[in-house]
């Protein structure tokens, strides 16, 4: 097993991403050899899985697509949507939907000039900068998630 | 003879209404509040919000954090729970992300 990959297995144990699993923003699915599997739940009760790719780990940005909750396959279907704002990150309507974002392998292929940045490197712990990114652009209203139900009232 | 109908459970009706005390900061203010601790961290946000004067657009461009500004995030639909000492949570901005519009 490689240094990159103890790194990320430290990295899911760390207590940073523990606390997003306690209060319920994400959980661990499964890894499964370069991805590993998370499922964020959205404050209006829906949740998806993203697939994480994270080869290289460390030395490369992870690389994100959703998931069917389901069998796994990847699909437009599988993605979170919202407004104009949202879709300034989450490319969900793309006929190949991405991540763009300077910490995303994939994102970065349609910016090649943010790979010299490193920008994926700016946290210690790689994968809890990406899933707090994730969360945020879930839970964060300004982001422009679209939110369905009316499952976020006060209690 | 009790002062309840028979059906009146005291302890679990205590416990409904059990309050915890939440300190609130938003940038250099700050105000504390009994929050009951079925509310949600929600409320928390919207009162804080409606106490420091933040408008609407800019609410939802804030979100709670535990214990200082760069704490861990609190999940605004869980409850605040039970706590015994009170709590303080920071109202924060989100850094920018980049993206390629």
């Amino acid at each position: 097993m490689g240094a990159e990959i103890d790194r990320l297995a430290r990295d899911l144990s760390s207590p940073e991403f523990l606390h997003g699993v306690e209060q319920a923003f994400w959980e661990f699915v499964a890894r499964e050899q370069d991805f590993v599997y998370i499922r964020f739940h959205a404050p209006d009760g829906r949740s998806f899985i993203a697939r994480l790719l994270c080869s290289d780990y460390w030395n490369e940005p992870i690389g994100c697509v959703f998931v069917d909750c389901t069998n796994r396959e990847p699909g437009r279907t599988a993605w979170p949507d919202g407004n104009g704002k949202f879709e300034q990150w989450i490319k969900f309507r793309d006929a190949n939907p991405f991540i763009c974002w300077d910490q995303d392998r994939f994102g970065i292929v349609h910016h090649l000039d943010w790979k010299g940045r490193k920008a994926w490197q700016k946290q210690p712990n790689q994968i809890v900068g990406y899933v707090e990114f994730l969360r945020q652009m879930l839970h964060v209203g300004s982001r422009g998630y679209n939110c369905r139900t009316s499952n976020t009232g006060d209690s | 003879m009790s002062e309840h109908p028979d059906w009146y459970d005291r302890d679990q009706r205590r416990g409904e209404l059990q309050t915890v005390s939440v300190h609130v900061h938003f940038e250099s203010e700050s105000a504390t509040r009994q929050f009951l601790a079925k509310s949600t961290w929600r409320r928390v946000h919207r009162w804080g919000c409606k106490k420091f004067k933040v408008s609407s657009d800019a609410c939802a461009n804030l979100e709670l954090r535990k214990d200082s500004p760069d704490g861990p995030a609190l999940n605004e639909s869980k409850e605040i729970g039970d706590h015994e000492e009170p709590l303080t949570v920071w109202l924060v901005k989100p850094g920018a992300e980049p993206n390629g519009r």
